[in-house]
């Protein structure tokens, strides 16, 4: 006696995140006077750190939980490859290996404390993100490090004569695709979707989150590696607009915070939308004092429009 | 050998005692039913064999060897698969992904292989004969008796050797009761045990082959089927005879002022065309299988719901019902018992004294504040009008018995003098003691001239307890039955949507 | 087996002589200091924190427990009482206010631009007014959080998220990028101002605010409905409490909340600045967690929140005097919050 949705009914929140995408990019590649590859690529970069951060804090939400670390743990990454790095790739593959070691223990430690100290993620990544951006000032007390060139290079520009960016892009849509399809990942859906219920079903709700956790340590690892790059300088506290971001970009993206819905896909698109607003605002000529009001303003807006599809439930105690 | 054992298993949950030294064992090749009432122990039982609790103390022999099972998939693992009412499914997930959670089927790459899981759940439904579930739906958006399927689908693809179905087909209807039954003869020729609780005696009479009686988390009896009458079983249930429980009914039933009155009431596709009356002392029973929207009649009645269709008159007079608060407030008041008193009926952290003036405080409120003496003594009123028994009126109510918090719904309601009680199923778990004082209060209720509208799942509570009785099928009302025709019998025909000769056909 | 019979026999005894009612009565009234104790567990031991920084903050520094000393910390706190307070509302129904360091902010400058009257002290008419406006702006902006949450259902975090990137904007856009003006002597007094020479106003300001909030969460009908509504919205609809007036009225309490903390603080710095709000909102939910409020909300209250806060002061100070640099500070913050929260008892297993 329940209706069975459509297709369009249940990735709903997706499409929207896309048209919403495809709109906003129409009016940016509208606005500029000539449109090129090197532009494109430019607008790929300005989302990228967004992108990748979004992808573990995607992992998070479906859980059911939140990781408000993301942006200290991007700058704890990109202080510490700013601080080692040198112009010796074998350095520079060392020191990508270790900051890679460092947001997996980072995340590694949130999932252990909300698993298994059963605390709640939003105050739990709250106080690690404090500790985690300690740790980034103790690395680096003041901005600056050396980044080599060649590695900002590869990661901005191409790589082979590929684009960089399409192939960071391909790589996390290929990732994310296969994650879904893995036991672990539908176990992250199961328990953000009724953890009782998954419990029932063999799957073990600690190990699952502890996973969740690392993957999105490691990812904000990977975004801080790319930052590096794009930044060229190491910064204890420039990470931090990337947290609530991280978390619109979801929202945006049609994943629910209550967990067991949605899916990166969506993510990618919410977080190019918020990237690409400033820009457009920018060439608007929109004084930068607007941008922020633009930028809240949208967000609410997008959100609110997802949450009118909740006006047509008809059981109150849905609602609630 | 006894395939699975429980010896001398004792569970408690905080005050209540749930199980006391309880004994249990089912053999291989049997279909072996689990009987008592509400709050006997089964449910807490069937938790401790399938891992999902530990016992206090006791031990779980399979096979003769002891086992201890620290989590659902251990026991799976060793055979002892369950299938609850509606506990296992993931509502996100689709009906294929559901089944094979955990051990889903991978490709040469490692990854989950979602053409062959869909492809193998197909053709496991289409084994079981529930072709008409579709694998790639997810399972939020099948209705409740295809959910119990899937569950059941689940638990046979595991290959269990002990299958242990609570209440899992109460929701069914006859042909798929029959499909189930089906399943559950193979798995016995197979060497599979299977423990069956229910409380359909029709059901339990057709399919099982022997039957053990648990009261007050104690075992009691174990007999082949056969060997006991219906009523010496019923005895052996509620450990008195049925007489006794049920407090006497008027002779006639009333006929008087109508308080409560439905015309072509209606809510999207769960509730059509409901028309009834409800009479000021009458005690108006709703019957029905699982989900047949008994609950959403309740509900919609109290405001839950938008978009209501149809009429509704209290005390003669239309009334628009949007929201609890206007319930409440609505000419001669609404007071609704729900389903679930834990998460629904009260705030279990918050005192005894918080739950009970609840719904009334604004009324007893100056200027916004809380007279907290009078707020005192209302409660305390309360709590020895209903012989309510906790530490005090200042414990949370979470500490309470079953009983005991039920006792707490009703009586945050009484102080809101309201004269229509809606009430889901409200003895459910609880105590055959304090089950009798709700009765007796019921009662009392309707006799001081309170109307109320009753939901329940037990069959004995409908015949005995109520004037006349409504049997809801497919969101409807096919039928109503008062006086002599009042019987367990007829309300499981009418149940099933079956003539009584139809019914006698399928069952025993 | 003799003493178990004497006992039952004794309670018989006690309980005969009374009615019901007297006896129920009797029974509702708490006993024995032990079991006070234990309720109040998590009170006593955030009140018991501060005693230990304030015992290791004197020993690394003797100056730190003078009098005038500890008053100026005083002060300190209670702006970010102020703040808390609103915090703590919110919290206690399950949500948070991430908008309150904007609208903190907004609320100053629209209090100095309007008492701006160049080289001349602006009337006191003029002052009320620029104090209601910015409460009304306060209200305005939790009435709009208030009605996307309860509505509109956007959670909490990204509502107040949202507005408060929305009210930067707008503040930025309202100021040009600069604030103009600066704080009114009225103003100024209630921050800085001694009463009689000795009690710091502010304390005597948040005490004021702090009795406000105790009483409402305590004996007020809504406080009751916060609660309800914290631990199970669904419970409590259906026993007639409307979430979502609920819901708005905390919003409209914690934006409140904060701009009255815009205009003390504007009192306080003498003026109108960007930024002033930004510590305000991860120190406010710290203090109200470090406070013992659950952040899931349905327990806790302000009295734990002025522990909270006091904490969350002295830390700032005491990890200020200890020298320990910047770095330290973050990684020591983030370390007490996490013990705080381990100290008073987690969630419950998946098993049971």
């Amino acid at each position: 006696m329940r209706r069975r949705r459509s297709f369009f009914g249940r990735n709903a929140p997706v499409l929207l995140a896309y048209l919403a995408f495809v709109i906003l990019m129409g009016t940016y590649i509208g606005l500029l006077p000539r449109f090129s590859g090197a532009q494109a690529i430019s607008i790929a970069n300005q989302g990228m750190t967004l992108a990748i951060a979004s992808l573990g804090q995607t992992l998070v939400i479906l859980t059911g939980g939140v990781d408000l670390s993301v942006g200290p743990l991007i700058a704890l990454t990109n202080s510490v490859a700013a601080s080692l790095m040198s112009d010796d790739p074998v350095r520079v593959a060392l020191v990508v290996l270790l900051v890679l070691i460092v947001g997996m223990a980072c995340g590694a430690l949130n999932g252990i404390l909300i698993a298994y100290g059963r605390l709640q993620p939003i105050v739990v990544t709250l106080a690690t993100s404090s500790i985690y951006t300690g740790c980034a000032l103790f690395v680096r007390p003041r901005p600056g490090g050396y980044v080599p060139e060649w590695f900002t290079d590869a990661l901005t520009t191409s790589v082979a004569g590929i684009p960089s960016a399409l192939i960071l892009l391909a790589v996390l849509v290929a990732l994310w695709l296969a994650f879904r399809r893995t036991r672990l990942g539908v176990s992250l859906y199961a328990i953000g979707s009724s953890e009782g219920a998954a419990f029932m079903s063999g799957i073990s709700p600690a190990r699952a989150k502890v996973a969740a956790y690392t993957l999105a340590g490691l990812s904000s690892a990977v975004a801080g590696l790319f930052f590096t790059a794009q930044t060229a300088t190491g910064s204890a506290l420039s990470g931090n607009v990337f947290t609530l971001n991280s978390v619109a970009a979801v929202v945006l993206g049609g994943t629910s915070l209550a967990g067991g819905r949605g899916g990166y896909i969506g993510t990618i698109a919410g977080a190019y939308v918020i990237s690409v607003i400033v820009s457009v605002l920018f060439f608007l000529q929109v004084s930068p004092f607007y941008q922020s009001m633009f930028q809240g303003g949208i967000l609410l807006l997008a959100v609110a429009i997802g949450s009118l599809q909740l006006l047509r439930v008809k059981n109150r105690l849905e609602v609630l | 050998m006894a395939l699975l054992e429980a010896r001398d298993v004792s569970k408690r949950f905080g005050g209540v005692v749930a199980l006391d030294g309880a004994e249990f064992h089912c053999e291989a090749g049997q279909i072996h039913a689990l009987l008592g009432e509400n709050g006997a122990g089964k449910s807490t039982l069937v938790k401790i064999l399938s891992g999902v609790l530990e016992p206090d103390s006791g031990t779980i022999l399979l096979n003769g060897q002891p086992v201890s099972f620290r989590s659902p998939a251990e026991a799976a693992r060793a055979g002892i698969v369950p299938v609850f009412q509606e506990l296992s499914l993931v509502p996100d997930l689709t009906v294929a992904q559901n089944i094979f959670i955990g051990r889903e089927p991978r490709n040469r790459w490692g990854l989950i292989d979602v053409a062959e899981m869909n492809r193998k759940a197909a053709e496991l439904l289409h084994s079981l004969d529930f072709q008409h579930i579709e694998p790639d739906i997810p399972a939020r958006e099948l209705p409740l008796a295809e959910r119990q399927l899937v569950e059941i689908a689940k638990a046979v693809a595991r290959e269990p050797k002990v299958l242990i179905l609570d209440e899992g087909t109460s929701a069914l209807g006859a042909h798929e009761v029959q499909q189930t039954f089906a399943i559950l003869r193979r798995l016995r020729e197979q060497g599979c045990a299977v423990v069956f609780i229910s409380h359909r005696m029709e059901e339990i009479q057709t399919i099982c082959d022997s039957a053990t009686v648990f009261r007050d988390g104690r075992h009691v009896a174990t007999f082949a089927m056969g060997e006991k009458s219906h009523d010496e079983i019923v005895s052996l249930m509620i450990g008195r005879k049925l007489a006794d429980v049920f407090p006497p009914r008027p002779a006639r039933p009333p006929e008087g002022r109508v308080l409560l009155e439905t015309r072509e009431f209606g809510w999207e596709d769960r509730l059509k065309e409901i028309s009834f009356s409800l009479h000021a002392g009458e005690i108006l029973g709703v019957a029905g299988l699982e989900g047949q929207g008994q609950g959403d009649l309740l509900l919609a009645l109290f405001g839950a719901y938008a978009g209501t269709r149809g009429q509704v008159l209290l005390d003669g007079k239309p009334a628009r019902i949007n929201s609890p608060t206007a319930a409440m407030r609505a000419g001669i008041g609404l007071a609704l018992v729900p389903e679930d008193r834990k998460t629904q009926g009260l705030i279990l952290p918050m005192s005894v004294r918080e739950n009970i003036s609840l719904p009334t405080l604004r009324r007893i409120a100056r200027v916004g504040f809380i007279p907290s003496s009078e707020e005192r003594s209302r409660a305390a009123e309360m709590i020895s009008k209903l012989a309510i028994k906790a530490g005090s009126a200042e414990v949370p109510v979470g500490t309470l018995s079953g009983g005991n918090q039920q006792k707490v719904v009703i009586a945050k309601w009484l102080l809101s003098q309201a004269k229509v009680y809606l009430l889901y199923d409200p003895t459910r778990g609880i105590d055959v003691g304090t089950k009798q004082e709700i009765y007796r209060l019921m009662r009392q209720l309707a006799d001081e001239g309170l109307g109320l509208l009753f939901f329940s799942t037990d069959l004995s509570e409908l015949v005995n307890l109520c004037d006349r009785t409504l049997v809801m099928y497919e969101g409807r009302i096919v039928s109503t039955l008062a006086g002599a025709e009042l019987t367990e019998s007829n309300l499981v025909s009418a149940a099933l949507n079956l003539s009584p000769q139809e019914k006698a056909q399928i069952y025993v | 087996m003799a003493a178990h019979a004497e006992l039952k026999g004794k309670r018989r005894e006690a309980v005969s002589m009374s009615t019901p009612v007297q006896q129920a009565e009797r029974a509702s009234r708490p006993s024995g200091l032990r079991r006070w104790a234990s309720e109040q567990r998590v009170l006593l031991i955030a009140y018991s924190f501060i005693l230990v920084l304030l015992a290791f903050a004197g020993i690394m520094s003797p100056g730190f427990v003078q009098p005038g000393n500890l008053s100026q910390q005083l002060v300190l706190a209670a702006f970010l009482g102020v703040v808390a307070a609103g915090q703590t509302v919110v919290i206690l129904t399950g949500g948070i206010d991430l908008s309150v360091s904007w609208t903190l902010n907004f609320a100053a400058v629209l209090l100095t631009r309007i008492t701006d009257t160049g080289f001349t002290y602006p009337s006191t008419g003029l002052v009320l007014w620029g104090c209601t406006a910015a409460l009304l702006l306060g209200l305005a902006v939790g009435l709009v959080n208030g009605v996307g949450v309860a509505y509109l259902r956007i959670p909490p975090l990204v509502m107040t998220l949202g507005m408060n990137v929305f009210l930067q904007g707008a503040v930025l856009v309202y100021t040009n990028g600069t604030p103009q003006g600066a704080a009114p002597p009225l103003v100024q007094f209630l921050a800085v101002g001694r009463l009689f020479g000795v009690v710091p106003m502010a304390a005597i300001v948040w005490a004021v605010v702090a009795a406000l909030m105790i009483l409402l969460l305590r004996a007020t009908v809504l406080g009751r409905h916060i609660y309800a509504i914290g631990n199970s919205p669904v419970a409590a609809y259906l026993a007639g409490v409307r979430p979502r007036r609920v819901l708005v009225s905390v919003y409209m309490i914690s934006g409140l909340c904060a701009a009255f903390a815009g205009i003390l603080l504007t009192g306080f710095s003498s003026q109108s600045y960007l930024g002033m709000g930004e510590a305000y909102v991860l120190a406010g939910v710290a203090a109200v967690v470090i406070g013992g409020t659950s952040i899931l909300g349905g327990s806790g209250g302000y009295v734990g929140t002025i522990a909270g806060t006091i904490i969350v002061v002295l830390l700032q100070s005491t990890l200020a005097i200890a020298r320990v640099p910047e770095a330290g500070r973050n990684i020591l913050y983030g370390l007490i919050i996490l013990v705080m929260l381990f100290v008073y008892g987690r969630g419950k297993k998946a098993r049971e």
